[in-house]
């Protein structure tokens, strides 16, 4: 069974990443389930059409009585056969959202989900900001950080490779890779993998094609039916089918990042597009 | 959607610390370390320190603020457990969560696994916190956290789920004898690390009606069904509960002529209950059997209030309150209204509570008491019904010797517990 988690700064593209990653499982036909860790619960729409009842306000609902809550409550089934969650969570500004994504990845775990699917992807909101939204690293096997070749995406990513390399003492998921979004080459991005211990999994072009598919609440392989704007999803869900070594990053620490990043910018302007690894 | 006006006070009692205070009685090696505040180890020192015992086998991890603003938990328990494994030598230790490190998601399970490794020394992690509907769902976790361990089996065997007395546990083993079944296994047992094997067709048998969480973690873990049963609380409970233990291995035995003589024995408590109202308010989840059993010896149930009522595994208890109001997580004000509207003889309250109840006439007995005593089985109900037939003498005494009776109708005054209105 595969389990990943996906971290990457706010507003990166987890949720376009996450989404049509899982639409390329579906479409390769594993029983995938995407769990969307985010207050703003807008995981999950091009898979299912529409903004579906999160885990936080069905149990409002039943008044918390976590025993009264049945799978199909929570779990709804989107397109490719890919079954969609959204743990949601309180409004902006009030309440603790990292504690209702502990509870969530809690109560799916009573529903046995983690056992029953070949494909579980966790798309986890922001950077890691507290001890809740950390919790589906406990629950997956492997970590892939979105980033793209800019200065707050990789700062971010660097905090996401603290956390861990911490939560992997007791048990929690290790780095697949990172993904370049929105990005011609991995002219940053690359670089800074190799230097944690890591690789970058895929490079996703800018597309407006992908713009246009959030708003139309559409996955990309609907977008566009000849599957060519799909295609690093596709390939990536192959080769993580396959297998991905999987490492516990050496996170740098910030300051001397701050000036590597700086540096690694002027040197970019030199060097050709750094090769992937395959 | 969520709608705030409708949430009620659901419990205002301690928090699920308090079964430390028999478990670890129980389980003469273990040693229970929470993870918590000042405050969860005053609780537990105060709690625990109505039991007198040469040395504390529990303790607290406190929180400071260097944990609270992200010191790395296993780091931070690593140096207490082996101290406390060096001094104490505990076969098992308890490692037990609380309110804060529950919400601010701190992996205090997870270091479990780690802390095993290192010290050789059998870990168990639980939730034991104030979420819980009732206090008593302490045990709860602590059971789910040693059914993990387990090891499986495809016999059908017998384990008895819930924390009993050398007592109560003898007439288990007689009783299962007498019917021609399987030694029962009992988790808990004396040792922490003596785990009985469940499977999927082992007959697990819960005692307490606050164990639905293990019973259906081994449902969905184990596989075994969840064991439909009336608990053995009082005369006409232990019947049904062998009665139905019996069946679950196609024997049909009746214990009518037991359930007659053992209600027979208690009949000097039993007259001073019978013909007399009782109303439960919503406490430790005992609620259910208690007020089943009380109706058995000639009670009238006014209302029954309790915090949680699981459809499968409560079926036959709730089938056997047919006809009685049952209020399920009641609104406190309603309930007073209630009580206020029905004055039972007898209310069935927690501490917290009873004071207030016994300034406006009421006669009360706190059912906290009932999770220290022996009170399960043929051998218990003496000890069950004299409870509440003790409680009744005492306030009988009480009314006659005071000038005004203490029953007079005092309409309870609302208003402590409103809040002012709003302007």
């Amino acid at each position: 069974m595969l389990k990943i988690a996906v971290y990457g700064k706010g507003g990166i593209g987890k949720s376009t990443f996450s989404s049509n990653l899982s639409a390329a499982f579906g479409r390769a036909g594993k029983k995938t389930i995407q769990v969307g860790c985010d207050p703003k619960h807008d995981s999950t729409f091009t898979l299912t059409g529409n903004l579906i009842p999160t885990v936080v306000e069905v149990l409002s609902g039943c008044k918390f009585k976590t025993d009264e809550i049945e799978r199909d409550e929570i779990i709804f089934k989107g397109k490719f056969g890919v079954d969609c969650v959204e743990a949601g969570g309180p409004p902006a500004g009030a309440g603790c959202g990292g504690y209702v994504v502990g509870e969530t990845v809690k109560l799916l775990e009573k529903f046995g989900v983690y056992k029953d699917y070949e494909v579980m992807i966790f798309d986890v909101l922001g950077d890691v900001v507290c001890g809740g939204f950390s919790a589906p690293l406990q629950h997956s096997e492997q970590v892939i950080i979105v980033a793209t070749n800019d200065f707050d995406s990789i700062f971010a990513a660097n905090r996401i490779a603290t956390a861990i390399g911490i939560k992997q003492k007791t048990g929690g998921g290790t780095l697949a890779g990172l993904v370049a979004n929105r990005a011609s080459n991995a002219e940053l991005v690359g670089p800074y993998a190799a230097r944690i211990g890591s690789s970058v999994l895929t490079v996703i072009p800018e597309n407006d094609g992908v713009r246009k598919s959030r708003l139309t609440a559409q996955t990309v392989f609907e977008q566009d039916p000849t599957g060519f704007i799909g295609g690093p999803w596709t390939n990536l869900a192959q080769r993580l089918l396959a297998g991905v070594p999987l490492v516990v990053p050496t996170p740098i620490p910030e300051r001397e990042l701050f000036s590597q990043l700086g540096a690694d910018y002027v040197r970019a302007a030199d060097i050709p597009a750094p090769a992937m690894a395959v | 959607m969520f709608d705030p006006s409708t949430e009620t006070i659901e419990r205002d009692d301690f928090c699920s610390l308090a079964p430390i205070g028999w478990l670890h009685h129980k389980m003469q090696d273990s040693f229970f370390l929470v993870v918590g505040t000042h405050s969860c180890q005053g609780f537990l020192q105060t709690a625990l320190g109505v039991m007198i015992f040469a040395k504390p086998r529990f303790a607290t991890a406190v929180l400071d603020e260097d944990d609270l603003s992200g010191r790395d938990t296993l780091e931070a328990v690593q140096p207490l457990v082996e101290a406390i494994v060096a001094e104490h030598r505990p076969a098992a230790i308890f490692l037990g969560s609380t309110c804060t490190p529950e919400i601010l998601k701190m992996n205090v399970a997870g270091c479990a696994k780690p802390l095993e490794a290192l010290t050789g020394v059998r870990m168990y992690p639980c939730r034991l916190d104030g979420f819980d509907p009732a206090y008593t769902q302490g045990e709860d976790h602590v059971l789910a956290a040693m059914i993990e361990r387990c090891p499986t089996t495809d016999a059908q065997n017998i384990v008895i789920l819930g924390c009993l007395s050398a007592i109560e546990e003898a007439e288990m083993r007689l009783e299962c004898a007498a019917m021609g079944l399987p030694e029962p296994a009992f988790l808990p047992a004396e040792s922490a690390l003596d785990l009985p094997p469940i499977g999927p067709n082992t007959v697990l048998a819960a005692v307490h009606p606050y164990l639905y969480g293990s019973v259906s973690y081994a449902q969905r873990e184990r596989g075994c069904a969840i064991h439909q049963t009336v608990f053995p609380y009082g005369p006409d409970g232990t019947r049904a509960f062998f009665e139905t233990l019996a069946a679950a291995f196609g024997k049909t035995i009746s214990y009518a002529e037991r359930e007659r003589a053992a209600w027979t024995s208690c009949e000097r408590d039993v007259a001073v209950l019978r013909g007399r109202s009782v109303s439960f308010v919503s406490d430790t989840l005992l609620e259910l059997p208690l007020a089943r059993t009380l109706r058995a010896a000639g009670m009238t149930v006014k209302a029954v209030g309790t915090p949680n009522i699981y459809r499968k595994f409560h079926a036959r208890e709730r089938a056997a309150l047919e006809g009685i109001d049952v209020y399920e997580r009641p609104d406190r004000f309603e309930m007073f209204a209630r009580l206020d509207a029905n004055r039972p003889d007898l209310v069935v309250a927690n501490l917290n509570i009873a004071n207030a109840l016994e300034g406006q006439g009421f006669n009360v007995k706190w059912a906290t008491e009932l999770t220290f005593q022996p009170v399960h089985g043929f051998n218990g109900a003496p000890a069950l019904l004299g409870m509440f037939a003790a409680s009744m003498r005492r306030h009988d005494a009480l009314a006659r010797t005071r000038d005004r009776s203490q029953t007079a109708a005092t309409p309870i005054d609302l208003s402590f517990f409103r809040e002012p209105a709003r302007a």
